[in-house]
């Protein structure tokens, strides 16, 4: 179970950066302390490699600004190639989402008896 | 930050490169500050109430140990493109030791057999003069004889044509200075022709010159002769003389009289006063040429005489 939700982050998580700088750019610690709202509490040792592979492809671009806090900082932004990819991935998000969401409703009921309802008595 | 913070993120970013020691440089620096960087902004949130230090391990036991940190690095590295470039600089590397052994014995062979060849050749180059020295110095000997002979004979045959062209260059010397006196003596011999001829020519001319003298005083005395003898006649015996002059006279105008006659009959036909006129007329004519025929002549001589008098003066 672990190892499926942890497949399961991992692999949500590009989509998930991809989205937090779909609006603006941001820095290594900006992101994980939003991604740790979302609810995707990755470390250190992960966000920065990904932030680098994405930045090799092409899909987020990189830049050390030296602004208020005195020592430079390395901004990430969305590239065009990664609007792209973004609305691509978003779309097939929504696809298997959708589809989850389907095979979910329609076993609602069978669910519903294995899941213990809250305050029901076994 | 703390010394103590500085000296973990320093060991930290130390291994960490040491990790990336095959990656690019620039992945090296961006990674060593993107860690300083991180650190520093967690500290500069203030949220810990931990020492600095222990914090700052905190942040960077989230970044893994630098070898794991690195790996994750390079494992998000293009894998086939930095495979292949390892791969290929290792088959390079291969390539170019192998290269670098083939060549060199390749060189080494060349080298042996190039040696061996040399070796060969010298090995023939002495065995061929050993057998030729001996035969040459014979050749020589047998060839020296008649070699000094030649040389002789060429000497001789040098100093006998030298003394013949020596002769020889007298002879056309002599010969030369013979044309010369010749072409000397050719031209004082024509010169004396011309004089000669000159001199006779001259000769010639005066001669001619007296001689038509002569003549002019000959006639002269001729006529001087007969005109003392008329006259004398004419002295001694008027009335012969008289009998002469009147046939003369008779002659004379019936030899007149004849011409006119013929004139008339021939220019102007029974118009005798026209005859008058016209023997007038040629008279006068010929008189007329006659005296500029005698004026023309005398000028001739007297401009011929005034131009030798020029020259011979």
């Amino acid at each position: 179970m672990e190892t499926w939700d942890t497949q399961l982050r991992k692999g949500g998580l590009e989509l998930a950066v991809l989205l937090l700088l779909w609006r603006h750019r941001m820095y290594g610690l900006e992101l994980l302390t939003s991604l740790g709202q979302a609810g995707f509490a990755v470390s250190e040792g992960t966000i920065y490699p990904l932030l680098n592979r994405l930045s090799t492809q092409g899909v987020i671009s990189a830049e050390w600004v030296t602004g208020e806090s005195g020592h430079p900082r390395k901004y990430y932004r969305l590239t065009a190639s990664g609007l792209e990819q973004a609305s691509r991935m978003v779309r097939q998000w929504t696809e298997f989402a959708s589809a989850i969401d389907a095979l979910v409703e329609n076993n609602r009921f069978s669910l519903e008896r294995v899941a213990p309802q809250k305050g029901a008595k076994a | 930050m703390q010394p103590e913070s500085h000296v973990l993120l320093r060991e930290f970013n130390r291994r960490l490169r040491a990790a990336l020691k095959d990656a690019p440089n620039h992945v090296r620096v961006e990674a060593t500050l993107e860690v300083e960087s991180h650190v520093q902004d967690v500290l500069s949130r203030g949220r810990g109430t931990e020492p600095e230090p222990e914090q700052v391990a905190c942040i960077l036991a989230g970044f893994g140990t630098p070898e794991e940190y690195a790996s994750a690095l390079t494992s998000q590295l293009p894998e086939a493109a930095s495979a292949t470039v390892m791969s290929g600089v290792k088959d390079m590397l291969t390539a170019g030791t192998d290269l670098v052994h083939g060549s060199g014995r390749l060189i080494l062979a060349i080298g042996r057999q190039a040696f061996a060849l040399i070796e060969s050749a010298v090995r023939s180059a002495v065995a061929g003069a050993r057998w030729a020295l001996p035969r040459l110095v014979m050749a020589a000997d047998a060839v020296r004889g008649p070699l000094w002979s030649a040389r002789d004979l060429v000497v001789a045959g040098g100093r006998h044509a030298g003394v013949g062209a020596a002769h020889l260059a007298e002879k056309a010397r002599a010969a030369s200075a013979v044309a010369f006196r010749t072409g000397r003596s050719a031209r004082r011999l024509g010169e004396d022709c011309a004089q000669f001829a000159g001199r006779t020519a001259g000769l010639a001319g005066r001669a001619l010159r007296w001689t038509f003298r002569l003549l002019a005083m000959a006639a002269l005395a001729v006529l001087a002769l007969i005109s003392l003898g008329v006259a004398g006649f004419a002295a001694l015996a008027p009335d012969i003389a008289g009998f002469f002059v009147h046939a003369f006279q008779t002659e004379v105008g019936l030899f007149l009289d004849a011409i006119r006659a013929e004139t008339i009959a021939r220019y102007a036909p029974g118009n005798p006063a026209a005859y008058v006129q016209t023997g007038t007329a040629v008279v006068a004519g010929a008189l007329t040429v006659a005296i500029a025929l005698a004026g023309l002549l005398g000028f001739m001589l007297w401009s011929a005489r005034r131009r030798r008098g020029s020259l011979t003066g």
